[in-house]
């Protein structure tokens, strides 16, 4: 019938080959079982959430398949999972079961994080006690913007401008400098002003003595030249001892300057940081450091975070808002670094004093009466301050409010309040300038402060009360929605 | 004439009759040649010669079709997957929807156009040319000599020929992904294995086997039944294919609905 | 095994083709049916093999209606059948030699060498040598008609049911179809239906001739009393001739 080949053998060489195929198909699908009979023993687990999970999801230790999820059970509001290991994989009593997310469209898998060695294995049937629920949708959210390659270089290059001891003491030397410059600018223009105001004071009282008293004048002319000579000869000096001053205070700002100029040049370079880094001999170590600080950023200790905040407090006594603008680079969940720029509507206040020579008609003699007098003006204020920190304390210090300063701070547990108390300006007013201040975050996002600034100073002092803003890099990420993929190392 | 609003309910009356003499007629028909399946004598030549035509030579343009489908499916859910990073993504979607779906229903589709014409151009013939009748007169029942085997091969051949397409389409899929689009042929595998369930195959081919009693029975019954001549003889053949085909897509998707 | 056809009836719709037919088909003997065409002699005979159902009427066969056997009762008596269809109704997906094969293979226990040497022998009766490897469509109209003859008689059917044997043949082949007609009737006895066009021929083979005329049986009997009527229908039909009361239906 047919040429070669019959029917029969056709036929019967069709169906080895399809059974042949199937058994094959069959085998390769279902490793784990042999022909639909189970192999290996049952562990259970309980979830508060197993979203995401399924039969057949895939149960892993150390990355390497064991069994998969082979049923999921409501009990108790809780969601009571069975998983089918594979015979020969022993798995302690102690084990944690965790659900965590594989790939970017958040499939899910099961990880036992292995206990310890010595512990009991876990018999057939029997519950996985510890176990970890996937984290909340936000957190995911976070998880899904959080590593751009952007980041990932700004954080290289931040690092190393900012983490390394060199970095550190660049920085440490450039406040230094600051501190100082803007320290002897501020005595200078202080004192400058005194010295100049009991100038003019003094011309002024001439003056007006001279008009009032026009047929004394020249009586008094001796005794008034002599006081004027006095003043002139005396600023004299000063004005010359100020010139010096400022001439050292510029010298001063400018390699400051200079200074500023180095690091932001490194900084926005970023490509010599790079380069640098990549040569550098501690280039392993830096990344590690790099990527560890990436990979913890859920919940991680030691990150390296940039939060800007901006705070303002309305006072009370003045009616003023002063305002607040912080950037704070935390190379470590140990330290930071606060650069920040204050609006203060009563920073500035220059007291004058006019002295007033009257002549006594009466008894001829000349009496001078001094009147002190504030001037409160607007002002810019610099921040710039160093942060360590040991258990719930802060301890800062630096530039507060463009005068040196120290303060302290303590955080409730989740750091979402802090008591802080700060002292600067130390050599304006009678008394420094002591603040304390408690602030609240809620809402992740908003602060609310309140308490009392410039307590020393009995008629300075006053209650104020605050709101503001305050972003991490992460929240300006997933705001500006700049974020893309994640490579997600697990640290733990 | 005038226009009478009942001549509509009666054209929808006469037609839904019928519709419902040609499904008793196909039932009937398939419950005759199952029936007959336990009645001896027992021909298995003509089993074998059955299998040979419904199986052996359609596993060309089996294979034909499912590597084709493989690719091709490769290649479109690449376009989706790849904008959401999902790659490893393909090779079970492929596989799934060629085990659930594809694989039975295009293998159908493709007997039916095949198998179903020539079973009912076949008896259809024999019937206008009195072979049936001559069947008869030998004392042979006509339907255990010629629908009968037609029936069981062609429900034992579709899965089959599925297993077929299934394996040829994954391979085609699997050369697509690895060739052209660059992926890793393990990771291919293993994604493909650890989603795809037994069950998704083994149901696949339970719609096969009821796709292949279709086939065979409605192009049984269309050609069995047929009447004038060579045109009557044409009709049935493409009776056959049209009722075929849209009754294996209407019976899938109750199938997939129950199955899975 | 005498076969009679009791007032029966039959119509296709409107068109009423058997209108109460009485016929005895005598045991062992040959009967012919002639009529003109479509008067539904084909019809008549599909219903003796229980291909058609009348619409009223009986055909009694061994004591039992055929008519409301069941299909399984009434295989144990179309067994006995050998039936010979107009166009021949070879199985054209088999050879010559597996059609004629064919009844052997189902209802005998021979060996396939066996029913070869007598399917040989079957063809040859019916003068066809060589030609078992053939497929129907190879043939001639005439050789078809063979072989569904030799396929007929393969099983030695107690009945033969020929319709229009000899219809195609050249006259050599139409009587020696004739003569095997009458010799398997004289050799084996068998009873035989043929419808026949062919009048010398049926003059030959018949015992009893059954004249067919809307429906109904004009005259039944003998060759000679076929001759000798009077009949002005059965004359016009005997004689061949176009004019008459039997008029062809436009
Ligand atoms: N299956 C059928 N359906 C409908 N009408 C039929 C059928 N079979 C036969 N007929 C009608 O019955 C009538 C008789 O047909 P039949 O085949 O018996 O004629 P016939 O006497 O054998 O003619 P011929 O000598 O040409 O073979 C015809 O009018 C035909 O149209
Ligand atoms: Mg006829």
């Amino acid at each position: 019938m047919n040429k070669g080949i019959s029917t029969n053998a056709r036929v019967g060489i069709f169906v080895v080959i399809v059974l042949l195929l199937l058994f094959w198909i069959t085998f390769k699908i279902s490793s784990g079982t042999i022909f639909g009979r189970l192999q290996g023993y049952t562990l259970t687990a309980e979830f508060d959430n197993a979203q995401g999970l399924n039969t057949k999801t895939g149960v892993f230790i150390a990355g390497i398949k064991v069994g998969y999820v082979e049923d999921i059970k409501l009990e108790d509001d809780k969601a009571l999972v069975t998983l089918r290991i594979m015979p020969g994989v022993k798995i302690e009593d102690n084990a944690k079961a965790v659900i965590r997310t594989k790939g970017l469209l958040g499939e899910k898998y099961i990880e036992i994080v292995p206990g310890k060695q010595q512990a009991a294995a876990l018999k057939p049937g029997e519950q996985i006690i510890f176990t970890e629920s996937p984290p909340d949708l936000e957190e995911l959210m976070n998880k899904l913007n959080g590593i751009a390659s952007d980041v990932k270089s700004v954080t290289q290059s931040l690092n190393d401008v900012f983490g390394g001891s060199k970095g550190e003491n660049n920085i440490r030397g450039m406040f230094d400098n600051l501190n100082r410059t803007i320290t002897h600018m501020d005595r200078l223009i202080t004192s400058t002003n005194k010295n100049l105001n009991q100038t003019f004071d003094s011309v002024n009282t001439f003056a007006q003595a001279l008009k009032e008293q026009g047929p004394d004048i020249l009586a008094n002319l001796a005794q008034i030249s002599g006081e004027l000579h006095a003043i002139i000869a005396e600023n004299k000096q000063s004005v010359n001892r100020t010139m010096k001053n400022i001439n050292q205070a510029s010298e001063k700002l400018d390699k400051t300057l200079a200074n500023l100029e180095v690091i932001t040049g490194n900084l926005k370079e970023g490509k010599g940081a790079i380069g640098k880094l990549l040569s550098d001999k501690k280039t392993e170590q830096q990344v590690t450091k790099a990527i560890s600080g990436l990979s913890s950023m859920v919940g991680g200790t030691s990150r390296f975070r940039t939060i800007i905040s901006y705070r303002g407090e309305y006072q009370f006594a003045y009616h003023n808002v002063k305002s607040y603008l912080d950037l704070r680079l935390q190379p470590t969940w140990d330290k930071y670094y606060l650069l920040g720029i204050v609006d203060d509507p009563g920073g500035y206040s220059s007291t004058s004093t006019t002295y007033t020579t009257v002549k006594n008609v009466n008894t001829g003699t000349i009496q001078q009466t001094q009147t002190v007098s504030n001037n409160i003006s607007n002002q810019l204020k610099i921040n710039a301050e160093i942060a360590k920190r040991i258990s719930y304390f802060t301890f800062r210090g630096g530039v507060i409010e463009s005068s040196g300063g120290i303060g302290v701070d303590i955080n409730a547990p989740n750091d979402d309040a802090q008591l802080s108390v700060e002292m600067f300006n130390f050599n304006e007013k009678p008394y420094p300038e002591l603040k304390a201040m408690l602030s609240i975050s809620i809402l992740r996002y908003f602060l609310l402060s309140g308490g009392m600034t410039d307590i020393a100073n009995r008629d300075a002092r006053t209650w104020f009360m605050g709101v503001g803003l305050k972003f991490d890099d992460q929240d300006l990420k997933s705001i500006f929605g700049l974020a893309a993929s994640t490579t997600y190392v697990n640290t733990k | 004439m005038t226009f009478r609003p009942i001549a509509i309910f009666e054209y929808i009356g006469a037609r839904f009759t019928t519709l419902l003499e040609e499904l008793g007629g196909i039932f009937s028909t398939f419950l005759q040649s199952a029936g007959l399946l336990f009645v001896p004598p027992f021909r298995m030549r003509l089993f074998l010669k059955q299998m040979e035509f419904i199986g052996v030579e359609s596993s060309f343009i089996v294979l034909l079709t499912g590597a084709f489908t493989g690719m091709v499916f490769a290649l479109q859910t690449s376009y989706a997957f790849r904008l959401f990073g999902a790659e490893n993504l393909i090779g079970p979607s492929v596989a799934l929807s060629l085990a659930r779906e594809l694989g039975p229903v295009l293998t159908g589709l493709m007997v039916t156009g095949r198998v179903g014409s020539a079973m009912a151009a076949e008896l259809g013939t024999m019937k206008v040319t009195e072979q049936i009748d001559a069947l008869y007169t030998m004392s042979i029942n006509p339907v255990q000599y010629l629908i009968t085997p037609r029936v069981l091969s062609s429900i034992i051949m579709l899965p089959m020929l599925t297993i077929l397409f299934d394996f040829i389409g994954i391979i085609g899929s699997y050369f697509m992904a690895v060739f052209f689009l660059g992926l890793n042929g393990n990771r291919f595998i293993n994604d493909t294995i650890y989603m795809v369930d037994l069950k998704d195959v083994y149901i696949g081919l339970l719609k096969a086997a009821v796709f292949g009693a279709i086939i065979a029975v409605v192009g049984c019954y269309k050609g069995y039944f047929a009447e004038k001549g060579a045109e009557g003889v044409g009709k049935a053949a493409t009776q056959a294919v049209v009722i075929s085909s849209v009754s294996i897509l209407i019976a899938d998707y109750f199938l997939t609905a129950l199955l899975f | 095994m005498q076969i009679d056809i009791k007032g029966l009836k039959k119509s296709f719709g409107t068109n009423s083709v058997l209108n109460g037919i009485d016929l005895t088909i005598e045991d062992g003997k040959t009967t012919v049916i002639v009529g003109q065409t479509g008067c539904g002699k084909s019809v008549l005979i599909k219903h003796i093999i229980g291909l058609l159902r009348p619409d009223a009427g009986q055909i009694i066969v061994n004591g039992a209606d055929i008519t409301k056997l069941k299909r399984k009762e009434f295989g144990g008596i179309i067994k006995n059948f050998g039936v010979l269809f107009q166009n021949s109704a070879l199985f054209d997906s088999m050879t010559v030699g597996e059609n004629v094969a064919f009844p052997l293979r189902e209802h005998t226990g021979l060996s396939p060498s066996k029913i070869m040497d007598v399917v040989r022998e079957k063809l040859a009766i019916v003068g066809l040598k060589g030609v078992e490897q053939l497929y129907p469509a190879e043939l001639s109209g005439g050789m078809k008609k063979r072989v569904g003859l030799a396929r007929a008689i393969a099983l030695d059917p107690q009945v033969l049911i020929f319709d229009e044997p000899t219809t195609g043949l050249d006259p050599v082949m139409s009587d020696t179809i004739d003569n095997l007609i009458l010799n398997t009737q004289k050799r084996l006895g068998v009873t035989s239906i043929v419808i026949s066009h062919d009048i010398p021929g049926t003059f030959k083979i018949a015992r009893w001739i059954a004249m067919l005329y809307k429906g109904k049986v004009v005259l039944y009997g003998s060759p000679d009393d076929f001759r000798n009527t009077q009949d002005p229908i059965v004359r016009q039909f005997l004689e061949r001739r176009a004019e008459g009361p039997l008029q062809v239906e436009a």
